[in-house]
C-alpha cells in the first residue's frame, strides 16, 4: 500500500498509479553491493526520464535510497512502505549513462547450416547508419553507448564508403573455405624435379610471395581506418588477411620444400607494390588492388596451376586462387556499387590508374626472371628449345589477362573505352 | 569574460579536472581559469585578498568566508551532488544503536575535523542531542589531510576502519563515501550499517563575494549549467569532479552549518 502524497506534492498520487518503465524488487537484501548493482542496472532500464518502482522488505534501505537518489540523477516521486515492504517510484533524469533502451526479445533466423551473417540484420544492432560518430567507438552496433567516452580517430566513418550489403555472404564463404597450409596440401607427395622446373616454380613462388605481402599490408592498413560499426568490412577484410597470411606462408613453403629456395625479386615489382602500399583512399586502392591487381592474379594463378609441373605445386596455387575469387568479388562489387552511387567517382579510378602508370613509367627493366620462369613452365624445362616454346604461351596469357580485366571494369559498370584504357594502363607486375 | 577561480590540489586529478574546465569554457560566455592552492584556508585567504574572482569551496570554506564577511558573499553554483548530503553514522550490524542519543559512553570516529560531512556538522548534531565530546562521549578523531577538508577521503576510510576493527563504536562519513564503499564492495553490509542519516544540508559551492559584479555572477552560472555531459571533455571532468549536472547554490543549504561554526572560534569540533 502506498501512503498519501506528502503535503505540497500535489499529484504524486496519480504518478504512483502510472506503469513504472522499470522495476527492481530488491527482495530482503540489506544495502550493499548486489542490491546497488541490481538498482543500477534497473535506473538504466527506465531510461531517461523514465519511472523506476523499487521495492525492498529490508528496512535500511529506507535511509539509503535518497542519498542513492541524489547520487545518481533521480528523484523521488513517492515512497510508501507498510509492515514489511517499502516502495518507492522513481524518476530517472537523463543523463550521459541513460540514453536509450537495448533492444530485448530479438532472435536471429535459423538456416540449414547455423546461425548466418546474411540473416544477422535485427533490431537495434541491424540498423546500419549513414554516418557512424566517433563516440560511438567500439561500441557493437544495437548497444547502448554510454555518451562522454573518447572520440575514436576512425576515418573510413560513413556507410556509402564502406558498408555492402553482399559482404555478409562473402564472409560466411571466407569461414566456410579457410584451408591449412601444413596438413591440407599432400606434402608428401612433392616429386623431385628437375633442377630448371624446381627453378622455374621457386622463382614464381619468390614472386607470388611479395605480391602476397602487399595484398595483406593494403587491407590490414584499411581495416584499422574503418569505423567498427561497420562491422561487416571489418570482418571480411580479417578474413582477406588471414587468407593473404596463408598465401604468403604456403607460397614460402614451396619455394623452400623442394631442395629449391627462394630466388630473384625485381625492382619493377618493388616499385609497383610500392605504388599500391602507398594508397591512402579506400576506394582507389579497393579498386587497384581487388579488382585490377587480384583479379589479374586469377588468371596467373590459373596459368601457373594448369602448367604446374607438380601436384603440390598446382594444388597450392588452385587453393589461393579460390580465396582470390573471393577477394575479387568483394573487389566488384564494393566498386560497383560505390559508382553506382556516385558515377563521378569513375574520375578517380581513372586519375589514380593513370598517376599509378605514371610513376612506374620511371622504373626500368621489367621481368625477366619472371617471364623466363612462366615460358619455362609451359614449355616443360630450361633448354632453349623448351623457352622458345614456351614463350608464345606466355604471350597468350597476357593477352588473355587483359581481355579479362576489361571484362571485370565493365563488370563494376565502366564503358568499354574506359576499360580498355584503363586494363591497357594496369602494371606489368599483374599487381 | 575572463574569471579566475580558486581551487583546492587535494588530489593530483584537480589539474586534470581545471584544465578541462579551462578548455571546455575556452570558447564560452565565461572563460575560467584556474589558481590552485595547497589548503582551503590559502584559498578562502586569496579570495577575500581578491587574488581570485571565485573560489571552488568546501561547505567549510565557503561558511568560514560567509562568517569573515558577515554574509557578504554568495555561492553560485554546486554539483548536483552537493544537493542534499547527508552524514552517515556506521556502526557494527546489530550494534544496538539506532539514535545519537545511544552514543553515550561510547567512542565516536569522526573525520579530519576541519571537515564539515565527516566531523563538523556530525558534532554540531551531536551537540543538539545533548551529547558533549569529552563528558558524554569520546571523540576518535582521524585528521589526516588537514586544510582540505576532508576532500580526499582519507579520514574517511580510517572512520571505517576504526569502527570495522572495534578501536571505535561507531563513526560518521559523508553519504558519497558510504555509497561508493558499499557499492564497489569494499564495505561488507553483513558487518557494517547507517545507523543514522542527518539532515540534509549543501556542499561545496563556487563562493563569489558581494563585489563580483551580478553579470559577472550570471555569466558565470549559465556557463557551468550549460556544460553538456556528451562533450567528452565534459563528461571527463565531471566523472572526476563527481557529478552529472551542475545546479544553482541555495543559502539554506547552509543553515546548520553556519550555527556550528558561528562563535565557536574553532572547526567546530568540541
Ligand atoms: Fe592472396
Ligand atoms: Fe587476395
Amino acid at each position: 500500500m502506498m501512503s498519501q502524497p506528502p503535503e505540497g506534492a500535489p499529484g504524486a498520487f496519480d504518478i504512483v498509479q502510472a506503469v513504472p518503465d522499470a522495476r527492481c524488487d530488491l527482495g530482503t537484501l540489506p544495502p550493499g553491493q548486489a542490491g546497488l548493482l541490481l538498482l543500477e542496472r534497473a535506473r538504466r532500464d527506465a531510461g531517461a526520464s523514465g519511472l523506476l518502482e523499487v521495492v525492498t522488505r529490508h528496512a535500511r534501505w529506507v535511509a539509503e535510497m535518497p542519498s542513492w537518489a541524489r547520487l545518481h540523477s533521480a528523484e523521488v516521486v513517492a515512497f510508501g512502505d507498510d509492515q514489511t515492504h517499502h516502495r518507492w517510484l522513481l524518476r530517472v533524469l537523463p543523463g550521459p549513462d541513460v540514453r536509450g533502451r537495448p533492444d530485448w526479445g530479438v532472435r536471429l533466423p535459423r538456416r540449414a547450416g547455423g546461425v548466418d551473417l546474411r540473416d544477422w540484420l535485427v533490431g537495434q544492432a541491424g540498423q546500419v547508419a549513414e554516418r557512424a560518430e566517433a563516440w560511438w567507438g567500439l561500441v557493437p552496433r544495437g548497444a547502448v553507448a554510454e555518451a562522454g567516452g573518447p572520440l575514436w580517430p576512425f576515418t573510413l566513418a560513413r556507410r556509402e564508403a564502406v558498408w555492402d550489403g553482399e559482404t555478409a555472404g562473402l564472409l560466411e564463404d571466407a569461414t566456410r573455405r579457410q584451408w591449412n597450409a601444413t596438413t591440407d596440401i599432400a606434402w608428401d607427395s612433392l616429386p623431385a624435379l628437375p633442377d630448371d622446373l624446381e627453378w622455374a616454380v621457386c622463382q614464381i613462388m619468390t614472386f607470388l610471395v611479395e605480391n602476397e605481402l602487399v595484398a595483406l599490408y593494403v587491407p590490414a592498413k584499411f581495416l584499422a581506418q574503418i569505423h567498427p560499426h561497420y562491422l561487416e568490412p571489418v570482418l571480411f577484410l580479417a578474413s582477406v588477411v588471414y587468407d593473404e597470411a596463408r598465401h604468403v606462408e604456403v607460397f614460402t613453403k614451396r619455394a623452400l620444400a623442394n631442395g629449391g629456395g627462394l630466388q630473384y625479386s625485381s625492382a619493377l615489382s618493388a616499385w609497383s607494390l610500392h605504388s599500391l602500399f602507398v594508397q591512402e583512399d579506400y576506394f582507389t586502392a579497393s579498386f587497384l588492388l581487388h579488382v585490377l591487381g587480384e583479379g589479374t592474379f586469377l588468371d596467373l594463378l590459373s596459368f601457373v596451376a594448369e602448367w604446374a609441373p607438380d601436384p603440390v605445386t598446382a594444388e597450392v596455387v588452385r587453393r589461393a586462387r579460390s580465396d582470390e575469387q573471393r577477394h575479387v568479388a568483394y573487389g566488384i562489387a564494393h566498386v560497383r556499387r560505390v559508382l553506382r552511387e556516385a558515377s563521378q567517382r569513375v574520375e578517380d579510378l581513372v586519375a589514380a590508374a593513370e598517376a599509378r602508370q605514371a610513376y612506374l613509367q620511371a622504373v626500368s627493366g621489367g621481368q625477366p626472371m619472371m617471364t623466363l620462369a612462366l615460358a619455362m613452365l609451359a614449355g616443360g624445362g630450361g633448354t632453349p628449345a623448351a623457352v622458345d616454346a614456351g614463350l608464345p604461351t606466355v604471350h597468350a596469357l597476357y593477352a588473355e589477362m587483359h581481355r579479362r580485366r576489361v571484362g571485370r571494369l565493365q563488370q563494376v559498370g565502366l564503358p568499354e573505352s574506359v576499360a580498355e584504357h584503363l586494363s591497357r594502363l594496369h602494371t606489368p607486375n599483374f599487381m | 569574460m575572463e574569471l579566475t577561480v580558486g581551487a583546492v590540489a587535494y588530489d593530483p586529478k584537480v589539474v586534470t579536472i581545471w584544465e578541462l574546465i579551462r578548455d571546455v569554457t575556452a570558447g564560452a560566455p565565461a572563460h575560467i581559469d584556474y589558481v590552485l592552492y595547497s589548503t582551503y584556508e590559502a584559498l578562502v585567504e586569496a579570495l577575500l585578498a581578491g587574488a581570485v574572482d571565485l573560489a571552488w569551496n568546501t561547505n567549510t570554506a565557503f561558511v568560514r568566508t560567509y562568517l569573515r564577511t558577515q554574509g557578504r558573499c554568495r555561492g553560485l553554483v554546486m554539483r548536483d551532488t552537493d544537493r542534499g548530503y547527508t552524514s552517515k553514522l556506521i556502526a557494527p550490524v546489530d550494534s544496538g544503536i539506532a539514535r545519537l542519543e545511544d552514543l553515550r559512553g561510547k567512542r565516536v570516529a569522526f573525520g579530519s575535523r576541519d571537515s564539515g560531512h565527516a566531523a563538523i556538522l556530525p558534532a554540531y548534531y551531536l551537540r543538539q542531542a545533548g551529547l558533549e565530546a569529552g563528558r558524554d562521549y569520546r571523540a576518535v578523531p582521524f585528521d589526516l589531510d588537514v586544510g582540505k577538508h576532508g576532500d580526499t577521503g582519507a579520514s574517511e576510510g580510517a572512520v571505517l576502519d576504526a569502527v570495522r576493527k572495534g578501536t571505535a563504536d561507531v563513526g560518521f562519513v559523508g553519504d558519497p563515501f558510504w555509497l561508493r564503499a558499499l557499492a564497489t564492495g569494499t564495505v561488507d553490509e553483513r558487518e557494517l550499517e547507517a545507523v543514522w542519516t542527518s539532515p540534509p544540508y549543501s556542499h561545496c559551492t563556487f563562493t563569489a563575494l558581494s563585489t563580483l559584479s551580478e553579470a559577472a555572477a550570471q555569466t558565470f552560472v549559465e556557463t557551468f549549467v550549460h556544460m553538456d555531459p556528451a562533450d567528452p571533455r565534459v563528461r571527463r571532468m565531471m566523472d572526476l569532479e563527481g557529478l552529472r549536472a551542475w545546479v544553482p547554490t541555495e543559502l539554506s543549504g547552509y543553515g546548520d552549518l553556519i550555527a556550528a561554526m558561528s562563535g565557536s572560534g574553532r572547526d567546530g569540533l568540541g
